[in-house]
């Protein structure tokens, strides 16, 4: 579908936030779910690139208002985060407000799947604004009513949020207006402890985990491969559940391509499931990593 | 010499041309786009190329499948395959690599969960079929002539991405013993598709022929290399893969045309079809349809816009039929190329 762009603004270098707006969309996505996205009028490059979706809201003034359901679903604006690092990305870098792109979404059979416990959020670099998504999905729900509170002292989820430079750090006040713990670890110690952010994890699981089954936490992460390979690592290790939003090449979204192959466990030679149909997330224990 | 022949010399009136096609034109004036490959009668020569529709519900919120000339899935084999390890795709100019290594359920459950719902749909069903030997691609055809619905299959004889060699169609002899093969056990009108990886195109499209091919599917993905300069290694795990995409199109095109002046039977053209006019280039070069791969990704709903675009430009140009156009092309006389 057109999307028209409404704001797409560089909050730190290469960094882009993008607000778009659909003309049809749900009125609600799950995080970790996706749009696939290219500029509409420029055949080369060929593909779309998937992006997280941040955010969304209907556009049309009743659902906004909450009365009514006319026009939930109506259209919507949406908002994805970009690292403008290859050519598709840098040129969606390029266009303005009012420029078309074509958008399509939001897509993903399986976003995060919240649990009742603790959470731990742990991300980095454009991994983080599906992470957004889930801690404001979770600020949201007890509002709502339709998840009781968490049966614990302290619901807060925990963020750790990584990154090379303080340059790379997204996502903390979003975090913290959701009402969530937030530490950081860079790589070279500009914001927050000097560190990889599993570093946070190893800690957090360390002071958590404890075997104080009540209080197992889940862990929720996304970012980049190696990142989840350290936390897919950590949280088997320490035995608590863990969901994973992945990433791969694809050139459709919707399981025509079947490119984004994700090894999981299975008989034999192995299997492979699809990072769009199946996923993006994928829970630690089924992954063949 | 623009127009000094109205038809090329080579041109024969082809299996899919209009004395072929049975039944009243379209009622209320509706463009006549209807095509006969070997017995299959289509509405329109809009097809999806096999492995990149999967097995056609996937597409089915973008449009309406039952518009389709005829319907191609994803490669079937005898038993499941996980595909390859990734990455197995890339992106490329104006195209991508990929290799999918023909992942797919198998022939049980294709039958048990996939037909059911496929052969309620009006189009013609094509599926499509690889093996590693002529003796599995025999037993792939009996079985499945024996299901409702079923009602052409396609000869993956062309996949560049399995080791072990699944790429029959780089060799005459090796096509024509699979083709023939395959003829002996079934009815059903049997379109091997060919490789473009090949000095003569031509060659074997002959032995397909010859063997007892209906039709033939042109062509299958160029077998192609992007590397990583960083790493040094191939973009792709399985190193080379099949490169697909508008960035093939006039070479396609060329081998379609070659193949149409060659051959008896309806070719059905495709490679890096994405528009109206590059459907109707492969018409015009030949084609008696044509199928759409990796356009399918990017448009979800374009198979549907180009039968209204070939409607509209049959209209537009006062033709009495798209078979008008298959094989127009006007050439200049030979030796003033």
């Amino acid at each position: 579908m057109r999307a028209t762009v409404l704001t797409n603004r560089e909050f730190l270098p290469r960094y882009y936030l993008m607000r778009l707006h659909v003309p049809r969309f749900p009125p609600a996505f799950s995080a970790g779910q996706f749009v696939m996205v290219r500029p509409a009028a420029v055949g080369d490059p060929f593909l779309p690139r998937p992006f997280s979706l941040m955010r969304s809201a209907p556009t049309h003034r009743a659902a906004r208002g909450g009365g009514g359901g006319r026009g939930l679903g109506d259209g919507a604006e949406i908002e994805i985060v970009y690292r403008a690092l290859g050519r598709g990305t840098t040129l969606l870098s390029t266009l303005g407000r009012g420029s078309v792109v074509e958008a399509m979404g939001p897509l993903g059979g399986r976003g995060f799947r919240p649990t009742a416990g603790p959470a731990i959020l742990v991300g980095g670099g454009v991994g983080i604004p599906p992470l957004v998504a889930l801690a404001e999905s979770l600020a949201a729900a007890p509002r709502r009513g339709r998840r009781p509170r968490p049966p614990t002292p302290d619901p807060r989820p925990q963020v750790l949020v990584g990154g090379r430079t303080k340059q790379d750090v997204l996502g903390v006040a979003d975090f913290r207006r959701a009402g969530c713990r937030v530490q950081v670890a860079t790589d070279d110690g500009s914001l927050g402890r000097r560190g990889l952010v599993t570093d946070l994890l190893e800690t957090a699981l360390g002071k958590t985990g404890n075997g104080n089954e009540g209080r197992r936490p889940t862990v929720y992460a996304c970012g980049p491969e190696g990142m989840l390979k350290a936390v897919h690592r950590i949280a088997l290790a320490a035995d608590v559940p863990c969901q994973l939003s992945l990433e791969a090449n694809m050139a459709c979204g919707f399981g025509g391509c079947m490119g984004c192959a994700i090894p999981v466990r299975g008989e034999g030679m192995g299997a492979y499931k699809l990072c769009c149909k199946d996923g993006p997330v994928f829970d630690a224990r089924e992954l063949r990593w | 010499m623009k127009g000094a022949r109205a038809k090329s010399p080579a041109r024969r009136a082809p299996v899919g041309s209009p004395a072929g096609v049975r039944g009243p034109k379209p009622p209320g004036g509706a463009p006549d786009l209807r095509v006969r490959i070997g017995s299959l009668e289509l509405e329109n020569p809009v097809l999806s190329a096999s492995g990149t529709f999967g097995y056609a519900f996937e597409f089915q919120q973008h449009l309406d499948l039952n518009r389709l000339g005829a319907i191609v899935v994803k490669t079937v084999t005898l038993k499941p395959r996980p595909g390859n390890p990734p990455q197995r795709i890339v992106e490329t100019p104006a195209g991508m690599l990929n290799s999918i290594g023909l992942q797919n359920v198998g022939i049980d459950r294709f039958i048990a969960e996939k037909l059911p719902a496929l052969r309620r749909l009006r189009p013609p069903l094509v599926v499509n079929i690889a093996a590693e030997s002529a003796e599995e691609f025999c037993e792939l055809a009996k079985r499945l002539s024996d299901q409702e619905g079923v009602r052409a299959l396609e000869l993956n004889i062309s996949c560049p991405n399995v080791a072990g060699g699944l790429d029959f169609a780089i060799d005459p002899l090796l096509t024509s013993r699979v083709v023939g093969a395959v003829r002996r056990v079934t009815p059903l009108p049997l379109i091997p598709k060919l490789s473009p990886n090949v000095t003569d195109i031509t060659t074997i499209a002959r032995a397909a022929v010859e063997a007892g091919a209906d039709a033939l599917s042109m062509i299958n993905t160029f077998i192609a290399l992007a590397i990583d300069v960083r790493t040094r290694r191939p973009k792709i795990a399985m190193g080379t893969a099949g490169l697909s995409g508008p960035a093939i199109r006039p070479i396609a095109v060329r081998m379609v045309w070659q193949v149409a002046r060659a051959v008896n039977v309806p070719v059905i053209g495709m490679g890096g079809i994405a528009s109206v006019e590059d459907a109707l280039e492969f018409l015009i070069a030949g084609a008696t349809a044509v199928a759409v791969g990796t356009a399918n990704f990017v448009n979800p709903g374009v198979l549907e816009q180009l039968v209204d675009g070939l409607g509209a430009f049959v209209t537009e140009q006062r033709l009495s039929s798209v078979r008008e156009l298959i094989g127009s092309v006007q050439l200049p006389p030979r030796g003033q190329t």
